[in-house]
Formats: structure tokens, sequence, C-alpha cells
């Protein structure tokens, strides 16, 4: 089938705001939209700039507006999207060309939520085990990839850039529900300030632009408990 | 040259908060659940002015609330005032549904839950209007 790709093109050598390129490309219905941008790239238009790497939906590199709506290239089926595409680079990120948006502001709130097991006690000679159960409790916020498609569609996050975002909340979440993990508090003092967990106002659009199908209000609602019953 | 050298645009958002809250196209329930709870929000703190402004004239003697009285009676403002009772039941009952929602509660029910509120909304003003014009 036959279907036509607009693209937000902006290079910031040469252009001085962005602008619309469409693309005709010649796609079976079962093909990838990465495929589609690939045959322009590849052999209509060098120039235009997308990032990829795994191309499977693993390293969460290409995520970007389809439609109107945050998803990953890689995972999106020609025919769910119809044969007129509109790209756009994520929304609240810089960008730096193209499809391509500047995350290390999205990195910084990761880092700052301490996304890693802390624990001093001296494990002997084997592994920190822990119970099906307790693992069970955290098993949804282990799926992130860190696209980014959920925090680049969150309005409190569009209206206050401090915001930490739904990312990094879920990635809080993985670790203070880790019954092996022993900063608890650190954590939840990391996202109980004002620019954390409180700014979200229940608005879902995270969880509908999850390309991983997590339950991210659901994550951040736990963590909201969490910092009632501990006094943040 | 850096990449950082050169010049960048800003993000691409709606230039004003307001719409930035307000955006929801091709957004989930949740975002309009969202506005319309805002929009209520704002519409219920005039309306309280409004309402101090009304119960001023109580102070102007009884021909002044009289005539405030019969001024209300107009179909158009029992028609405000069924748009008043839209507001405050969304308001409310859907502030119901926050709150369940910030204890943890019913999260994943939370579509289910907004076009309860949205039933339950028409219904009593329905019921509000019903009574008012009669
Ligand atoms: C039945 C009574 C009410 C309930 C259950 C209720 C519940 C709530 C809740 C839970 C919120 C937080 C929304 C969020 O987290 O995004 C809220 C916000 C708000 N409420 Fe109410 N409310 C009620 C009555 C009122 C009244 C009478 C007024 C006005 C005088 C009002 C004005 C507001 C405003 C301005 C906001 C802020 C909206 C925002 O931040 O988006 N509410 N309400
Ligand atoms: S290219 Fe890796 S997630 Fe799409």
């Amino acid at each position: 089938m036959k279907i036509t790709l607009k693209i937000l093109r902006f290079n910031p050598e040469t252009d001085q705001k962005p602008w619309w390129g469409e693309y005709q490309v010649e796609m079976e219905p079962d093909d990838r939209l990465l495929d589609a941008i690939h045959q322009v790239k590849w052999y209509q238009d060098g120039t235009l700039t997308v990032r990829r790497s795994c191309a499977h939906g693993i390293c969460g590199s290409d995520a970007m507006v389809i439609n109107g709506r945050n998803g990953l290239a890689c995972k999106t089926i020609i025919k769910d999207v119809g044969n007129k595409v509109t790209l756009e680079p994520l929304r609240g990120f810089r960008v730096i060309k193209d499809l391509v948006v500047d995350m290390e502001p999205f990195m910084e709130k990761y880092r700052s939520v301490m996304p890693y097991l802390i624990n001093d006690e001296d494990p002997g000679t084997r592994e920190r085990l822990q119970s099906q159960e307790d693992r069970a409790i955290f098993d949804d916020s282990t799926k992130c990839i860190l696209c980014g498609c959920c925090t680049a569609s969150c309005p409190s996050f569009w209206a206050n850039p401090n915001y930490l975002g739904p990312a990094a909340l879920v990635q809080a979440h993985r670790f203070i529900f880790d019954s092996r993990d022993r900063a608890t508090e650190e954590r939840l003092a990391a996202v109980g300030g004002s620019d954390g967990a409180w700014r979200c106002r229940t608005i879902f659009n995270c969880v509908e632009a999850c390309p991983r199908e997590i339950n991210i209000t659901k994550a951040i609602g736990e963590i909201k408990k969490a910092l009632l019953y501990n006094g943040g | 040259m850096l990449a950082e050298e050169y010049k960048r645009p800003e993000p691409l958002l709606p230039k004003k908060n307001w719409e930035r809250w307000f955006s929801v196209t091709k957004k989930g329930v949740g975002a309009w659940a969202f506005a319309l709870h805002r929009l209520t929000g704002i519409l219920l703190v005039l309306y309280l002015f409004l309402h101090f402004y009304v119960l001023r004239t109580l102070t102007q003697g009884a021909a002044a609330y009289d005539n405030m009285v019969q001024f209300m009676e107009s179909p158009i403002l029992i028609l405000l005032e069924v748009g008043l009772v839209a507001v405050i039941i969304y308001h409310g009952l859907n502030g119901l549904r926050l709150m369940l929602m910030a204890l943890n509660i019913g999260v994943r029910q939370h579509k289910i839950m907004f076009w309860t509120v949205i039933v339950l909304t028409v219904f009593v003003s329905l019921i509000a209007a019903i009574l008012m014009f009669h």
C-alpha cells in the first residue's frame, strides 16, 4: 500500500523554524512504521534524522509523536496508523534535529531518584533472595525502557518542566517497593518534594502513551500513598 | 561546531500555559476529566463571589432582596442555575473519583468511574431542571 509520511523537519544549522516534509513510500500493511522511515531516509532524503537502535521496542530510542499520539516507530504497525501518517518529535523536549530530541533533562531526573539497588548489608556468599510475591509488587515498573513517551505526554510536565515526570516516578517505584532495597527514605524524599509525585493530577495521558503498557498512574498512586504514610 | 552551539527551537508545546493544561486533542478520558474538573473548580470560585454579591442584597432591606429574587426567577437565570447544579455535581463526584485514586483505589477503573460521574451529572441536572422549571 502507498502511504504518505508527513514529518516535522528541523535542522538547526539551516532552518529558522520547523517545516513539514512530505514523502510517499510503498509499504506492506504488516511493515512497521520504522521501516517506512528507513525507506525515506535510505532512498529519498538522507538528511532525515531519526534515532533508533534495537528496532524491536527494547532500547526506547525512537519515541515520537505518531498521528498525535506518543509511541515507538518500531512497535507501530503500518496498518494500525493508516495511509496518512504525521510524525513529530516528542513534545516538551528541545529538538536536536528532525525527530531527535535532547533527552538529557529527562535522564537527569531519572538519575535524581537513584535508580539502582542500595543495600550495605553483607549478603554473605549468596545472592539477595526475594520471594515471588515481593518481586511481583514492582513487576510492572521493571518494564520501563526510558523512551520518554509518558513524560512527553504529561500536561503537568508541559506546564512545569521541573516536574520529575511519570518515567522518573516509575523508576523510583521500581526501587521503593523492592524488598531488598534499604534506601526507601532517601528515595521517598527525592520524589516527595514540590516537583515530585504530588504534581501528578491523574490525567492518565502517560498510561495511554506507554508502549510497554505500564499502569503508570497506579505506580504514582502507590508512591503517593507511601509518602502519606511516611509523612512526606 | 558542537551541537550546543546551534540555535535550538523551544520545545514543541502550546505557547500559553493554559493551553498546555487544557489541550485534550487525541488524549484519553483522563485528560477530559482533568480539564473539566479544573474548569468547574474555577467556575465554582467565581460563583462563590457572585453568591456573596447576591446575598449582599439581604443587608439592603426587604425590597432590595425581593427585587433580586424576582430577577432570579427569569428563565435564563433558572437555566444558569441548572448549569450550576451540573457544575457542582460534576466537580463533587469527580472530586470523589480523584480522592479515591489518590488513595490508590480503583485506578484501573478510572474510565468507567469517569463515565459514571458523567451519567450521574446529566441525570441529576435533568431532575434539577424538571423541578426548577416546574
Ligand atoms: C463536593 C465538594 C468538593 C469536592 C469533593 C472537591 C474535590 C476536589 C479535588 C479532589 C480537587 C483536586 C483535583 C486534582 O487533584 O487535580 C479539587 C480541586 C479544586 N476545587 Fe474542588 N471539590 C469540591 C468543592 C469545590 C468548591 C465548592 C470549589 C469552589 C469554591 C472548588 C474549587 C476547586 C478548585 C479551584 C480546584 C483546583 C482545580 C485544579 O487544580 O485543577 N471545589 N476539588
Ligand atoms: S528502536 Fe529501540 S525501541 Fe524502537
